[in-house]
């Protein structure tokens, strides 16, 4: 569903469950959660709850089985802030074989206990959203790219969410048109490969990303690399203006910004298209074709790995360093600003924060109608951030594996079956079902 | 304190001199330290810097606790009066800058440090503690440009190696981490730990670049070329370790035993045949260069070691001096027989140990005998010898003792007899292994139920004998003629076996069996698990899957459960 259609769908959610309420004064809890091997009740009796607080045993395949149940039976609501963001599935049959399997946990509900379920949210910064229909997702990654080197690619694997991979070829094709939500893999739209040519000079992962990539440009008959990354950017900004839902991690979120921005203007090293820098690069960036960022100054030097000031953390230049802390989630009203809340749904309000060659968002740079979702208290960036473009929305998340502190290149990848209640991995997948919401338009 | 007390302390304080005075205030300063009341400490180190301006303990002590009791900018000024006095106190330089940094009041701290500089101007402190201020800042930039000016003062291109180190750590570059440790520990090899510290964690991809670099020709090469060796033992690769370590060893003397020890006892915690062989190596090496009572212990130590590594020739060939030495004292011949008769026991040679227990019987103390008894009549286990088993522990009355007259009952055939010694043996005793082999078997043998039946008996001997096929093929029949709850649980081991002995498609075969004929038995959920596993080796995932999925649905409470969900997982291609 594209925003237009899903700020356009008024006041259904909730709606229709407060028609339904009977006042009945119900009390007293679900029952305690099983990995669905609960006595099954006769079919349409009840609901199941998917609690996503620490009664959960697994996060991140319940976003799987809440999928499921929307592409299944195109209803499933998402109890915001309602036990950590818990999932309020129709009792099937299906569902509950394929908790069982994944080791989600989940609880009968009763009527009675729904309408008391009902009224906590009601009275509480809650709300209870309806998700109608699965999103198409498309993951822009290289075709060469390894299976497990991109979080969001794992974080769907993991959670047995479906998706289609899209590269450039795709994209200047037009077929993002097909998908309803898009993943940018950690590319860099600046062209010049994360600009590692120097420190991993001769790594053979390196020559065959290149090579890779100027394959395709020559074949997608674009003069380098640079020129093609910059036609993509743009390309991917028409789909978030039409309507699409756009989520970047990493280099891709400071990239996609500073290629958006440099249109007209030559931003690479000679290493990657024949030509320095336009020296005064800075000065022209034309800010207002970026989503997110304004303001920003490039990181001149071609021999240090990182981009822009854009990124606060600056983990490939030893001179700007920083360390990491923790960040934190941003409690919005539930039931004013859904979406916000739907994108922080989690079960831990501080995260320990990781690196990515982009690791956080400086506010400095930040576009003032940007909406923070995540912070560092009291550090001059931010982690997560949201916003809409046209019809469409981006969010951005910094760093590269939430459960991967350090990524360094050559660390073996992480296996999501250790760690299948990881708080930062639950923030990538709330974007996943986010656009599967309906829901009334926004109040602020 | 009453005005009396007060007042002979003042006098006191006339009396002594102002050294003992201020060395009574550092005690009482470092004893409220101790215990928190950082206030009072203060001022006690304060009392002792008025006494002596220039004592660095104080000065430190002030430094250390000043932050919590409010005084970080007092520290400052008694460091300038410390440097007022002696304009080479380097303690006190240090203590100023520090505290300036502190304070915030970084043009004040640059001022000082220039100070510093001018009195010492071919020093790298001023230098180090500016880089190193900086380091803990995070400012690792303005660090590196520090150790540059000093390099370039000082004109020595390697001064300040461990502070670049840092430097570089923090870009993530570990050649150039491993250039900067190489040329600290060549300087002062007080650095090598710390530079071993440093390296560990260097990525794989990085690790031969970082090895290149110390193993290069070249200037500094022994101390460099030993700190790749540490790299290596700590990166798993005991055999090249050892074999650098040994081209670069200390010469004789205390460092060459210190080398030779540290290595060896860090290669002997290391799993693998190949550390266990460094380890016997380095050990073998150090025997020769430490006193006559050290050496007994490393000489029985490096033949453990051998052992470990499977090499039971190496190991007797080292202790046979210790037992075969007529002047030996009585505790180092004990050891040394003890160890023997162990390492001639895990060599498969029951017979020679028991000759070599029974001749030495005199010079061993008789818990010793018994616990020596008990590792032959294993031996004698393992060789499929009963009754030189039974006889090897006859006169013991321990309770592992008794846990091996169960395992001889039970091979005998003798179920009820062998179940019920395994059962008092414990559930939880001795080694984790063995407790949980007595768990199996007394299961097994209630799944059985009878009371004796040799076949079963032999057919479990054939298997500790470390015959598995055999044990395998010989318990299928017995499971079809015992049937009932016996029949599956027979049928397991019989899996179990053939699939340890490397018959995987007999394992399939019987596994399949006890999933379709026994899907309700206790075996079932195992079973499931273990064809999946099957399946999943010979390539048909989809099968695995099936199978792992039926399981998980069909025993949800069984234990396995989470184990057979990470399978699926594999099977599925959702993880790694």
């Amino acid at each position: 569903m594209k925003r237009r259609e899903f700020l356009g769908a008024v006041a259904a959610t909730g709606l229709a469950w407060r028609h339904g309420r009977t006042g009945a004064q119900a009390h007293g809890g679900t029952d305690a959660p099983t990995h669905g091997g609960a006595p099954e009740p006769p079919q349409g009796a009840g609901s199941l709850l998917i609690p996503m607080d620490d009664a959960q045993t697994n996060h991140l395949k319940a976003y799987g089985i809440a999928y499921d149940a929307v592409r299944r039976a195109g209803h499933t609501e998402w109890l915001l802030n309602y036990r950590g963001g818990s999932f309020l599935v129709p009792d099937a049959a299906v569902e509950r074989r394929a908790a069982t399997l994944a080791g989600v946990a989940v609880e009968s509900v009763t009527d009675l206990q729904l309408v008391a379920i009902r009224g906590t949210i009601e009275q509480n910064n809650m709300d209870a959203i309806i998700l109608e229909r699965a999103p198409r997702v498309a993951i822009y990654a290289p075709p060469f790219a390894p299976p497990w080197d991109d979080a969001v690619t794992m974080a769907l694997q993991y959670a047995d969410i479906p998706f289609t991979r899209v590269w450039d070829p795709e994209v200047l094709g037009g077929r993002l048109a097909d998908f309803d939500w898009l993943h940018l893999h950690h590319e860099d739209f600046t062209g010049q490969d994360s600009k590692f040519y120097l420190t991993y000079a001769g790594a053979a992962w390196l020559n065959d990303m290149v090579q890779a990539d100027q394959s395709t440009a020559r074949q997608l008959r674009f003069a380098n690399v640079p020129a093609l990354k910059k036609v993509v950017a743009a390309r991917i900004r028409d789909y978030v203006e039409s309507g699409g839902f756009l989520f970047a991690m990493c280099t891709a979120t400071e990239t996609l910004e500073l290629a958006l921005a440099a249109r007209d203007v030559d931003i690479a090293a000679a290493f990657a298209d024949g030509t320095p820098m336009d020296p005064d690069a800075d000065a022209k960036l034309d800010w207002s074709r970026a989503m997110a960022c304004q303001n920003a100054h490039l990181e001149k030097d071609p021999a240090i790995p990182v981009f822009s000031d854009i990124d606060g953390h600056q983990v490939n230049n030893p001179a700007l360093r920083q360390p990491l802390g923790a960040f934190e989630l941003f409690n919005f009203s539930a039931k004013i600003d859904p979406v916000f809340t739907m994108l922080v749904q989690c079960h831990r309000q501080v995260i320990p924060d990781f690196y990515g060659v982009t690791t956080s968002f400086t506010r400095a740079t930040l576009k003032s109608a940007d909406t923070v979702l995540a912070e560092e208290p009291g550090a001059p960036w931010v982690k997560y951030i949201h916003g809409d473009l046209g019809q469409g929305t981006w969010t951005y998340l910094g760093g590269h594996d939430p459960e991967d502190p350090q990524h360094q290149i050559g660390a073996p990848p992480t296996d999501l079956s250790l760690h299948p209640t990881s708080p930062g991995y639950r923030l990538i997948l709330n974007n996943v079902l986010f656009p599967a919401a309906r829901k009334r338009e926004l109040k602020t | 304190m009453g005005r009396i007390a007060r007042g002979a302390l003042s006098l006191l304080a006339l009396l002594l001199p102002a050294p003992a005075l201020g060395q009574a205030a550092l005690a009482r300063a470092m004893d409220m330290e101790q215990q928190g009341l950082w206030g009072l400490a203060a001022a006690s180190y304060a009392a002792a810097l008025r006494q002596e301006p220039g004592n660095a303990i104080a000065l430190l002590g002030l430094e250390r606790v000043g932050e919590q009791a409010g005084w970080r900018d007092s520290v400052v000024a008694y460091a300038a009066r410390a440097i007022g006095d002696d304009s080479t106190n380097t303690t006190a330089r240090a203590v100023e800058v520090r505290g300036l940094r502190a304070t915030g009041r970084d043009s004040l701290a640059a001022a000082a440090l220039a100070r510093w500089v001018a009195v010492e101007p071919r020093s790298p402190m001023p230098y180090r503690e500016w880089a190193q201020l900086d380091l803990a800042a995070g400012r690792a930039g303005d660090a590196r440009d520090v150790v540059a000016l000093a390099r370039e003062r000082l004109r020595s291109p390697t001064v300040l190696a461990p502070e670049m180190a840092r430097v570089e750590i923090a870009s993530g570059h570990w050649t150039r981490v491993a250039v900067e440790w190489r040329a600290g520990v060549t300087g002062e090899p007080q650095y090598a730990e710390a530079a071993a510290f440093s390296l560990r964690p260097a990525p794989v991809a990085e690790r031969d670049g970082v090895l290149g670099i110390l193993m290069a020709p070249g200037a500094g090469t022994t101390a460099a070329r030993r700190l790749a060796a540490d790299l290596l033992l700590g990166w798993n690769e005991p055999g090249r370790a050892w074999e650098l370590l040994r081209a670069e060893l200390p010469p004789a003397g205390p460092l060459r035993v210190a080398a030779l020890r540290t290595f060896a006892d860090r290669a002997r915690t290391l799993d693998g045949p190949g550390a266990q062989h460094a380890a016997a190596e380095a050990y073998e090496m150090l025997v020769g260069l430490e006193p006559p009572a050290a050496a007994v212990g490393t000489r029985i130590e490096s033949a453990r070691s051998y052992a470990d590594a499977g090499e039971a020739a190496a190991a007797q060939r080292v202790l046979r001096p210790l037992v075969a030495d007529p002047l030996a004292d009585a505790a180092t011949r004990s050891s040394a027989i003890a160890a023997m008769i162990e390492l001639q026991v895990r060599a498969g040679d029951p017979a020679a140990a028991a000759q070599l227990l029974d001749a030495n019987a005199a010079a061993l103390a008789g818990t010793q005998r018994e616990v020596l008894g008990r590792s032959i009549a294993l031996g004698w286990l393992r060789r499929g010898d009963l009754a030189r088993a039974a006889a090897a522990i006859d006169r013991d009355s321990s309770l592992r003792a008794f846990e091996i007259r169960g395992w001889v009952a039970v091979y005998r055939g003798q179920l009820a007899e062998g179940g019920q010694a395994l059962r008092s043996a414990g559930a939880m005793g001795g080694d984790p292994g063995a407790a949980a082999a007595r768990v199996a078997t007394v299961t097994l043998l209630g799944a059985v139920g009878r009371d004796t039946l040799p076949a079963l008996g032999a057919a479990l001997l054939l298997a500790e004998r470390g015959d598995s096929l055999a044990a395998s093929r010989a318990l299928v029949p017995i499971a079809r003629q015992v049937g009932g709850d016996g029949e599956p649980a027979l049928l397991s081991w019989a899996a179990r076996f053939a699939g340890a002995g490397g018959d995987a498609a007999d394992a399939e075969a019987l596994w399949r069996e006890i999933t379709e004929r026994f899907p309700t038995s206790s075996q079932s959920p195992a079973a499931e698990l273990a064809l999946a596993r099957a399946l999943a080796s010979r390539g048909d995932l989809q099968g695995a899957r099936d199978r792992l999925e039926a399981m998980i649905l069909a025993h949800p409470e069984s234990a396995l459960v989470p184990e057979a969900r990470r399978e699926l997982d594999r099977v599925r291609g959702m993880v790694p």
